[in-house]
């Protein structure tokens, strides 16, 4: 081709534009290149480990940390600790989604109208303790409240220090709706040590209620046992009786659905069996019990024994027509459990069983005494306790701001409803003030939002927190917490473990921004008040407890579980070869292995184990007299396990179903707001996103609600909405639906909305406040 | 309108591949590092990772220091690291060879285990009187030439994480 | 050379889901927007799935964790155009992500149901991209990805066995899930070693693989509830 000068200059601007267009082309493709393949790069360095213990639940796991430079990227459980030997639970291993939360609390903070400004440590604390030197001044610091999980060792002696300094009892420990089985336990056996359940020895458990599966006691040890009574030939076999399939149930090697409310009954239906078959332990009961034969008392009055009684009024007619269970069942069960030795009857907690969580309690603690299964292998334990006498007990006397509402702990109740009542009511006093450590009663309490505007009447709220959760959102002042991650860690022996433990770990990262640990924060606030509190920082007064267990001169560090099985044998052969020398030595070992514990236990120690007034295993119960309400049993007939219906819920046909709330394992957090945790909440049902409500696959047609849709769950009260999940297990007229759980508004949201809570209706006077078995609701499509 | 046409596309070609390197921007190192004044010590006296770890480590200031503490030359770029140390600053070294993000190389298993030599895959680094202002962009062909060259097994996992 | 399997004990599993946290955060999967999640677009390598009995079986129901079963047959890989995803010589069905096209034939192709597509680009807030773990890469927009048995696990310990000139442990080894599970209800190792764990545990009464009539010839094995 021959090229014009005309052609050439084309060219030549043509070379041009194309040259402009490569160029920017090139910057184009490398800023588009930039935002849509905008990679996360996580960045390398040296690796290392570090051990900590989970303060995520009271279960007291030991984890191990895994660090990449200065970041944790794993947290694994630590194979030293005798209480999860290396698993963990979901939500254990989830606790870097805490550590790393984007609502983290960096600096201390200020709420000034409407927004919260940044300040000093130092402004922080000065501000806060002239405040409540004012109060003390006004004569009002005796009304300062503090709210926390259950403390123990250093932190409850500081915290106590800190309220008496200010002429305060008002320590107020959340602890979830009690279990009534240590209250069973309490009554039936005289004692005041937690009952520790040896699922793993057992050959037989029958839970009528009880979440073996689904944090019961401390999670991953109960998972443990569970492991053990499964793995072991013979194996273990498990009947659940329950209203839902549970996991539990699910897991179980049959599973009898029980109407919501009859676990008593159920009970002693079982008892009548067992009785009337001669199937119970002849020689524990009539050795070690009172109360069971018929029995004429010192001024010659006869009075009919538990034996008699279930014989009387527990046919199984009768027990079949209360709990909607065939009889040929309860037999069949019955002989099961009479005729397999060691076996264990297991309670549920207070909302999924009963309106009386004690009296079922009872009822089905009474098994455990028929089938011999009292401080024996296998059976019902009792943990040996905490070795270090600490001033834990300064202000052990009841909380004098929960006072009025005393009557209702016996139910079982959350103490969560008890202050909130007391708000409510401004009785006996408003708090002048509030202290929370690492708390979010808002968000755990039934109505978020009204909760909260009670809470906002107290004049001044301080809150110790590592997240800006929606507790702390409404406070005066916030001081960031480090997590346990990036604490020193005291831990006591856990529930459901038997033996005596002291779990010590130092902070396995640096704290966030300017968080500190709250035993620090304690102490310093306690120091600006001029309270006398231990030396040094919380570290130090931590390790200077501990190291008083050298004097014990008993047990050992923990270790593997090779080292566990070593440690056993010799302190049962009478052995004691500690591997340290001194109390430094001690501290140091506990501190790289997780804590110290003593392995031994004495079996059939009636002197330890039974301390009633008769020094026997109680089936007649004058102590339960606290339970009496105005419909209960007259007379002595009260004094047994025994059951009363629970009254018919109110609602009727515009109504038309019973729910019975249970408690997802994930429910079970200290901190809600982990994505994780929220994803597999409903994971074994398929649901991986906020509450849901299930539903009988027959009612659910007749709805014309499918698995998945969403629906609004009314009661009189109010209504939330939830995902309907059918199936064919849950029975006609009744739903299930988790009680927590609130909150579909993004995975990291802190900020709570109603879940099933929020449905029941509040009780009167001198009642459970949250009636939970007798909530009736209609299921509207959304 | 043909030699236009033809001028645009051809010079859009040729400039996307002579303006690539031309817009990238060069890569400024906190101090003009003299890799060949310290032949003397072995890579892993400044790189310590590189025979332990999957990274090789860039040193930090203190450990220019042990060395560099006092002045060894007039050199105004080692007056550098005293005045860092001094600020309490670190040194902000950028990485110059670098792979995607979905790669797991280990200098450890090249370095500890095969035996490799640094140059292998750095070049004249060693020889170097100033830092390349480029990045090198690591390519899985350079992998498998190598790799295939020593007849050393490659499967995907081994580094495609 | 090792054949690596796994086994399940359903009879020990407490259906905890311990193991699926623990596989999300190894190997850095996304926590699913709200939108994601209602659209059933959450990834789990790791799943509870969950069986109800029908009818008089009514009252039973089983929870199975279902990892990828990485089949010795995989149907996953004879669909793959790009061949991003192959299986390894030990026994590994692993994804490359930046030669996967997105085109989601294994994802069909697969009965388990175990690869799962990114349908947006990761999101993490800044603050919790801190735990992210540097040996897993973060998956991009568009590529399908699934469980690798944690490989990366097994490039450290290879690695780290070579360093120390010895042969690699059979505790060397394990993925995250295992490694995490509390009840203690799954094993790992190379099922061609007849005195490993697994092909112990393998030759029990209980053992069934799932959808094995399919011929796919997984290597998770899973031992069913009972004596």
């Amino acid at each position: 081709m021959k090229l014009s000068r005309r052609g050439f200059v084309k060219f030549s601007a043509g070379s041009a534009a194309g040259l402009g267009l490569a160029g920017f082309s090139l910057k184009a493709l490398s800023a588009l290149n930039a935002t849509v393949a905008e990679e996360i790069y996580p960045p390398r360095g040296p690796e290392s480990f570090g051990n900590s213990i989970c303060q995520l639940c009271p279960g007291g796991c030991g984890i191990t940390v895994r660090k990449v430079g200065a970041r944790a990227v794993s947290v694994t459980g630590n194979k030293s600790s005798p209480i999860n030997s290396g698993g963990l639970c979901p939500i254990g291993v989830a606790s870097l989604q805490y550590l790393y939360h984007p609502e983290r609390l960096r600096s201390p903070l200020k709420k000034q109208g409407n927004s919260w400004s940044k300040i000093s440590w130092k402004q922080a604390v000065d501000e806060i303790t002239s405040r409540l030197r004012s109060l003390a001044e006004r004569g009002e610091s005796e009304r300062v409240a503090v709210l926390s999980h259950p403390l123990s060792g250093v932190l409850k002696e500081s915290v106590s220090k800190l309220l008496r300094g200010l002429g305060s009892r008002d320590l107020i420990e959340l602890s979830g709706p009690g279990d009534g089985t240590q209250v069973a336990v309490r009554i039936m056996q005289g004692v005041t040590e937690a009952p520790a359940y040896d699922l793993a020895s057992s050959n037989y458990i029958l839970t009528i209620g009880c979440e073996i599966l689904e944090g019961w006691t401390s999670p991953v040890w109960d998972m443990k046992g569970f492991s053990q009574f499964r793995g072991k030939r013979p194996r273990g076999r498990l009947v659940y009786a329950g209203p839902r399939q549970s996991v539990t149930a699910a897991k179980a090697d049959s599973w009898i659905p029980l109407r919501p409310g009859s676990g008593g009954a159920f009970a002693l239906g079982i008892a009548y069996v067992l009785i009337s078959e001669r199937l119970y332990d002849f020689e524990f009961v009539h050795s070690q019990c009172f109360g069971f034969e018929d029995w004429r008392d010192s001024e010659g009055k006869l009075h009919a024994g538990f034996r008699s009684r279930v014989l009387d009024g527990y046919p199984l007619n009768r027990v079949s027509e209360l709990t909607g269970v065939a009889p040929e069942q309860i037999l069949r069960v019955a002989r099961e459990f009479g005729s397999t030795r060691p076996a264990l009857a297991l309670a549920g907690s207070v909302e999924s069983v009963s309106p009386n969580s004690v009296m079922t309690a009872l009822c089905v603690h009474s098994l455990n005494a028929l089938s011999g299964s009292i401080d024996r292998r296998g059976g019902v334990l009792l943990q040996y306790p905490d070795p270090l006498k600490t001033e834990e007990k300064l202000i052990a006397e009841f909380p004098p701001l929960m006072t009025d509402f005393k009557a209702r702990l016996r139910f079982g109740e959350d103490p969560l409803q008890v202050l909130d009542q007391a708000l409510q009511r401004r009785e006996p006093y408003l708090p002048s003030a509030l202290l929370l450590l690492e708390t979010d009663p808002v968000f755990d309490s039934r109505e978020p939002e009204d909760f909260g505007k009670r809470l906002r009447q107290i004049p001044l709220i301080v809150s110790i927190s590592s997240l800006l959760n929606a507790t702390s959102s409404l406070a005066d002042y916030v001081l960031p917490a480090a997590t346990f991650l990036e604490s020193w860690v005291e831990q006591p022996a856990p529930p459901g473990v038997p033996f005596s433990y002291e779990g010590l770990s130092a902070p396995a990262l640096e704290p966030i921004g300017e968080s500190r640990s709250v035993g620090d924060i304690v102490l310093t606030l306690a120091r600006a008040l001029a309270v006398k509190v231990p030396e040094g920082d919380y570290g130090s007064a931590v390790k200077n407890r501990l190291a008083r267990l050298y004097e014990e001169k008993r047990g050992s560090v923990a270790g593997t579980v090779f080292d566990q099985l070593w440690q056993q044998l010799m302190e049962q052969s009478g052995w004691w070869a500690p591997t340290y020398e001194t109390p430094d030595q001690l501290l140091q070992q506990m501190e790289t292995k997780g804590g110290w514990w003593d392995s031994f236990y004495r079996y059939e120690d009636w002197s330890r184990s039974l301390r009633t007034s008769s020094g026997k295993f109680q089936f007649y119960l004058p102590e339960a007299e606290f339970l009496r309400d105005s419909n209960s049993a007259p007379g002595d007939s009260f004094y047994f396990p025994h059951f009363e219906s629970p009254p018919k819920p109110p609602g009727g046909d515009a109504y038309p179903f019973l729910v019975n709330f249970f408690d997802p394992l994930a429910a079970k957090t200290r901190q809600s707001a982990l994505p994780l945790v929220r994803e597999i909440a409903g994971g074994q049902v398929q649901n991986n996103i906020g509450v849901w409500v299930e539903l009988g696959q027959e009612d659910a047609g007749r709805l014309g609600v499918r698995s998945g849709d969403l629906v609004w769950v009314e009661s009189p009260r109010s209504r939330i909405q939830a995902f309907a999940r059918t199936s064919t297990s849950v029975p006609a007229g009744l739903v299930n639906i988790p009680r927590g759980l609130g909150g579909k508004n993004g995975p990291w949201n802190v900020i709570s909305t109603p879940g099933g809570a929020s449905l029941v209706e509040q009780g009167k006077a001198n009642e459970p406040t949250v009636r939970w078995t007798e909530t009736r609701v209609r299921i509207t499509r959304a | 309108m043909k030699p236009f046409l033809l001028g645009l596309v051809g010079a859009f070609f040729v400039g996307l591949l002579a303006l690539n390197p031309v817009l990238q921007k060069g890569v400024q190192q906190p101090i003009q590092f003299n890799h060949q004044a310290h032949k003397d010590i072995d890579c892993t006296g400044c790189h310590e990772s590189a025979n332990a770890q999957a990274f090789a480590g860039l040193p930090t200031i203190d450990l220019c220091m042990t060395c560099h503490e006092t002045a060894l030359t007039k050199n105004p770029e080692e007056e550098k690291i005293r005045i860092l140390a001094r600020e309490g600053k670190p040194a902000q070294w950028q990485r110059l060879f670098k792979q995607p993000s979905h790669v797991f190389y280990s200098h450890r298993r090249h370095v500890e285990i095969a035996k490799l030599e640094c140059k292998q895959c750095h070049g004249d680094m060693g020889e170097r009187t100033a830092p390349p202002s480029r990045v090198h962009n690591l390519t899985m062909n350079e992998c498998i030439d190598c790799h295939q060259e020593k007849k050393v097994q490659a499967g995907c996992v081994d580094c495609h994480r | 050379m090792s054949r690596w399997g796994m086994v399940i004990d359903i009879d020990k599993c407490t259906a905890c889901q311990a193991c699926v946290v623990a596989c999300k955060v190894e190997n850095n999967i996304r926590t699913p927007s709200e939108e994601d999640a209602l659209k059933n677009r959450t990834i789990s390598w790791m799943n509870l799935i969950s069986l109800h009995g029908e009818g008089s079986e009514q009252e039973r129901a089983t929870f199975l964790p279902r990892p990828c079963m990485h089949c010795d047959n995989p149907p996953c890989i004879k669909v793959c155009p790009v061949d991003a995803t192959n299986i390894s010589a030990e026994g590994i069905v692993r994804q490359v992500y930046p030669r996967c096209i997105g085109c989601r034939y294994c994802t069909n192709a697969c009965p388990y149901t175990v690869r799962y597509f990114n349908w947006s680009a990761p999101q993490w807030p800044e603050e919790a991209q801190q735990y992210l773990n540097p040996d897993v890469s973060v998956r991009p927009k568009g590529v399908v990805e699934k469980c690798t048995f944690c490989h990366h696990r097994l490039q450290k310990a290879k690695e780290k066995a070579r360093v120390e000139h010895r042969e690699l442990r059979q505790d060397d080894y394990v993925p995250a899930c295992v490694e995490i599970c509390p009840a203690n209800a799954m094993a790992f190792g190379d099922l061609d070693d007849p005195n490993s764990e697994v092909s112990q545990l393998a030759k029990n009464t209980r053992a069934f693989r799932l959808l094995e009539e399919l011929g796919t010839q997984p290597k998770v094995i899973y031992l069913k509830e009972g004596e």
